[in-house]
């Protein structure tokens, strides 16, 4: 485990040195700034569209990151070349991938609690406030929606180079999300082949929209039970796992020849 | 060398020329926002967003009525529930409620949003106009959109129907006869004019016209503005009773001021229809 939290710094120690987590900041500070200083027909102490728009900027902002940290780990060092003195080290190809995405995850997730601070701050300066049960429900299912976004980015990564990994993963993740919501709907529409397929669909993907509880937090909606919340993270927690399985699969018996790579 | 030579003595020429350009498109460009009033920023949007701002618009739209609904999007029908659904249907806010009295000022932002997308969106100016006016009684910012949608869309008759309405809400009749003479030449701009609606803003249009006429006595066009009315609805009591007691009386039993008080009271009426629509509204 020791070995998985090092790999896992590593991550961090890299990710904090590009700096993309600040100039998401940056933007997300920008845009709220923005926000605030629209004058929408005079009305003042408008809060609840800076909440809706914050909220949506720092789910977008934090997929961003997901994304491209987690599906850019394994290629980078198999172009660097370091996966070499890496895996002759005494790391099992195991530990390495769930090292680069325990990392990744973890990134992202802080990122993302320091966007929801900067955002719940602004509401506060406007006027507005936030249920702090709801808050904590949404931010934890929000998380727990980065582990299996990072595990899907892993998975993608230990096959393609990074900039497929990225765009599949942002594909995968995007359509899941907001086409698996619709597919019992659009079952009613369509027949044959196509609704076998969607049905598909539907089963295979993980449901990212049971991680999404920003309508109860934007419009003061009573928290979610505790036996429904569980279940959520216990579902998330099964999809990271089995996608992460899946990635090691992929990469336990992957062969790296230096020419190829360089 | 030839060349640099031949082009040397016009450099003090070419710098004028070029100044001379810049400060000829800067003088257009500061023109334009001078009597556009925002084109500036219209232009901006018209360049990033091009026609998908008019979608763009419609999903703003759609969004201050998901905000008005309190973040419950419209019900969709289902083929078939499973575990998804039934975690789903917990997690995602259900239910038929309002935002009450002044929290419905926290969906305006999104109507905001859909004007600056579409200025041409005369729904959205007339939503916000009447959430403004009528739901929180703030007839000066009312009045503001109403002017920023008219500087947009000059030649539609809605707009002037609705400065007239607030004109008579603030006893000002002189500027609402005004408005609402604008508004019938300009009917039905570009409106169906057999369609319902565009049909019943005329006969809004004649009826309060006929009103300030009889208030200045003119009973003569306010009679013609009534039979106008029962000439698009045939069934309306009121007017159809008015003109009799003009014609034979030379008064009515009410007071026109009544009756435009009666007219100007509008109250919200929610078009969703689904399943959940029996629910309490809190």
């Amino acid at each position: 485990m020791m070995r998985v939290w090092i790999i896992a710094g590593v991550v961090w120690r890299e990710m904090l040195r590009r700096k993309d987590v600040y100039v998401l900041l940056i933007l997300l500070v920008a845009f709220l700034i923005t926000l605030l200083a629209l004058n929408i027909f005079g009305l003042a102490g408008l809060v609840t569209y800076v909440k809706e728009i914050g909220l949506l900027l720092a789910w977008l902002f934090s997929w961003i990151l997901g994304v491209t940290i987690s599906a850019r780990q394994l290629p980078q060092e198999e172009q660097r070349g370091t996966i070499f003195p890496l895996l002759a080290k005494p790391v099992s190809r195991g530990e390495l991938l769930v090292g680069k995405w325990l990392g990744s995850w973890t990134m992202a997730a802080v990122a993302t609690a320091v966007f929801y601070a900067v955002l719940i701050l602004v509401v506060r300066l406007r006027g507005g406030a936030c249920d702090p049960v709801v808050l904590a429900q949404t931010l934890t299912l929000h998380c727990v929606l980065l582990g299996i976004i990072a595990a899907a980015g892993i998975l993608f990564s230990t096959r393609l180079n990074a900039d497929a990994a990225i765009t599949l993963t942002f594909v995968v993740t995007l359509a899941a999300y907001l086409v698996l919501p619709r597919v019992p709907t659009l079952i009613l529409h369509s027949q044959g082949f196509s609704q076998t397929a969607l049905l598909i669909l539907y089963y295979l993907l993980p449901h990212m929209e049971l991680f999404d509880l920003r309508q109860r937090l934007v419009y003061g909606w009573p928290p979610v039970s505790a036996g429904t919340l569980l279940l959520v993270l216990i579902y998330g927690a099964l999809i990271t796992a089995g996608l992460l399985v899946l990635g090691w699969l992929a990469y336990r018996r992957k062969r790296f020849t230096r020419g190829a790579i360089l | 060398m030839k060349a640099r030579l031949t082009i040397q003595p016009l450099r003090p020429w070419l710098v004028v020329l070029v100044l001379w350009g810049g400060a000829f498109a800067l003088a257009c460009r500061l023109t334009d926002q001078a009597v556009g009033g925002g084109a500036g920023l219209n232009s901006l949007i018209v360049s990033l967003f091009g026609d998908s701002r008019l979608a763009a618009s419609t999903m703003c739209y759609e969004a201050a009525d998901r905000s008005f609904h309190k973040g419950v999007g419209y019900y969709q029908p289902r083929a078939f529930t499973d575990w998804f659904s039934a975690i789903r249907s917990e997690i995602v806010p259900a239910g038929h409620v309002h935002l009450q009295d002044q929290g419905a000022a926290e969906m305006i932002p999104w109507l905001y949003f859909a004007t600056r997308m579409d200025p041409q969106n005369i729904t959205a100016y007339l939503v916000t106009v009447f959430w403004l006016s009528d739901g929180m009684g703030r007839l000066d910012l009312a009045e503001q959109a109403l002017a920023e949608a008219q500087a947009h869309n000059p030649n539609d008759y809605r707009i002037y129907l609705e400065k007239g309405r607030l004109a008579l809400k603030q006893g000002r009749l002189a500027e609402a006869a005004r408005w609402l003479d604008a508004g019938l030449q300009l009917w039905p701009s570009r409106e169906n004019p057999q369609g319902d609606q565009p049909r019943r803003d005329r006969a809004e249009l004649l009826a309060f016209r006929g009103l300030l006429y009889e208030t200045t006595g003119n009973l003569a066009a306010a009679c013609a503005a009534y039979q106008a009315v029962l000439g698009l609805f045939p069934g309306r009591a009121v007017f159809k009773d008015r003109l009799e007691n003009l014609k034979t009386t030379g008064r009515a039993a009410a007071a026109p001021a009544e009756i435009w008080k009666a007219l100007l009271i509008r109250e919200h009426v929610c078009d969703r229809h689904d399943d959940r629509h029996d629910q309490a509204h809190p």
